[in-house]
């Protein structure tokens, strides 16, 4: 889809994210991690075209992208949940009746039937972050990049989240950056960057370190109840 | 401190609800858990903002830090060092209450970048470096009780567990409430718990025993979701 071969993105005249060595795939979900400040958030708006160097993005043709802010509150487009929904499809030239039926239904999977007429500002921040993921992705593209979706979302959210993308990931591509390495075992491959440098592209299952469900299953609590669960 | 029983009207809508008196006098760190929008941070509001006083839900009210779960607001249109200087203000109470040396040793502690760029604005940092500030400027500012709302959504591992080092020193000291979807916080820190869901207070008690709270086992533990 995209290949990105020597890439260097300038944040300050000292500072810059390099970019190696890079191929996107079709049909693949990435996790993109790295320590805060190592240039995740840069690489996807890079990739979504919000970084613009024309010397750069002559060199590859960039495929319709849809980019879900690492801040909800920085995404608000409308007042309302229903509306708000509504917005990408309308901006589409989607039919009402269509338009409709995929906001029904991504609402009643995200579990936002019940405060489809909320004004957006009286949202908890995790309702928020919620209902701006499920707008990104109404979104027709062909690369979706998510930059920190599951931040404030409970686990059982994060866990639907990604099966939502499992079973929608068969036309488009998905780069997601998330800080819980434990979220690779829904991704096809992992991005590590390091010191602003794209230091790793992998396969999931070759991702290295503790992931968090071992870590989290290696707590003294945690075993506890566990032990009791197993009996 | 007490909490008492209270309905509060959050708009026209909604009302978050609590039925029983909750003594928090035996405990030092509190983990608010509970689904999204349950009702966690409006609870908080009641805690820290100086308008809602007079429901006396609390039985004491001190000075309170408080890191917000989003910074925006915080860090709009300022530099590290404008930020500083505001917490520095005694025109305001915080002034009053920050410690400028044990903020520099918590910035340390975080691996803040140094002093060289200090006088950049805060847009231009990632939030994993702005989570870290704001830990340390609420970390530094002393305080009956302190409330991290979502404290460790940006941070990794290893920053997670200076967090916690942090949250360990403070507490002899400060009452402290800790919301998080991240149950491994909740375990390392706290040593109570309040549930809330479906914006009522459904549950509270020490960390022992609320680690088997129905609800929470199902959100946070499920062993199936866990092993993946």
């Amino acid at each position: 889809m995209i290949r990105l071969s020597d890439i260097r993105i300038n944040l300050s005249p000292k500072l810059s994210v390099r970019i190696p060595d890079f191929t996107l795939r079709d049909k693949t979900i990435y996790l993109l991690t790295g320590e805060s400040g190592s240039g995740k958030t840069t690489f996807l708006k890079f990739l979504a075209g919000y970084i613009s160097d024309n010397k750069i993005q002559e060199s590859f043709s960039s495929p319709k992208t849809a980019l879900l802010l690492q801040n909800p509150m920085h995404q608000m487009i409308t007042s309302t949940v229903r509306t708000e929904l509504q917005f990408p499809l309308i901006q589409q030239n989607i039919s009402k009746n269509e338009t409709e039926t995929r906001v029904n239904s991504i609402a009643e999977y995200f579990g936002l039937i019940p405060i489809m007429d909320e004004k957006l500002h009286n949202l908890s921040f995790g309702e928020l972050q919620t209902v701006m993921l499920a707008t990104t992705l109404l979104i027709p593209a062909e690369l979706y990049l998510l930059d920190e979706p599951t931040s404030h979302l409970d686990p059982v959210m994060s866990h639907k989240m990604y099966q939502w993308i499992r079973g929608n990931s068969k036309e488009c591509s998905w780069i997601i950056a998330s800080q819980y390495a434990d979220e690779y075992r829904y991704a096809d491959r992992v991005i590590i960057f390091e010191d602003l440098f794209l230091n790793k592209d992998i396969p999931a299952h070759d991702y290295p370190g503790l992931k968090e469900s071992e870590y989290m299953l290696s707590h003294p609590e945690t075993l506890q109840y566990l032990a009791r669960f197993q009996k | 401190m007490i909490v008492h029983p209270f309905t509060f009207r959050i708009n026209d809508d909604k009302s978050l609800l609590n039925e029983k008196t909750i003594d928090l006098n035996p405990y030092r760190i509190t983990g608010l858990c509970g689904p999204i929008g349950s009702g966690k941070s409006s609870f908080i509001r009641l805690l820290v903002d100086y308008n809602y006083r007079d429901l006396n839900i609390f039985s004491s009210y001190g000075f309170s830090a408080y890191l917000s779960q989003d910074l925006t607001r915080l860090f709009t249109g300022n530099t590290v060092n404008s930020l500083i200087s505001l917490y520095q203000d005694d025109r305001f109470e915080v002034g009053r209450h920050f410690r400028k040396k044990r903020f520099e040793r918590y910035l340390d502690l975080l691996k803040f970048p140094g002093q060289e760029r200090y006088h950049e604005y805060l847009t231009d940092f990632s939030e994993g470096e702005r989570q870290r500030l704001a830990i340390a400027l609420t970390a530094a500012t002393s305080a009956e009780t302190a409330v991290f709302d979502e404290p460790t959504t940006a941070l990794n591992r290893e920053y997670r567990k200076r967090f916690y080092s942090i949250i360990n020193e403070l507490s002899p000291n400060t009452r402290i409430f800790i919301i998080s979807h991240r149950i491994n916080d909740i375990l390392a820190v706290c040593d109570s718990v309040i549930w809330f869901n479906k914006l009522k207070i459904a549950a509270a008690g020490p960390l022992e025993h609320m680690i088997r709270y129905p609800e929470l086992v199902r959100l946070y533990l499920d062993v199936e979701r866990l092993k993946g």
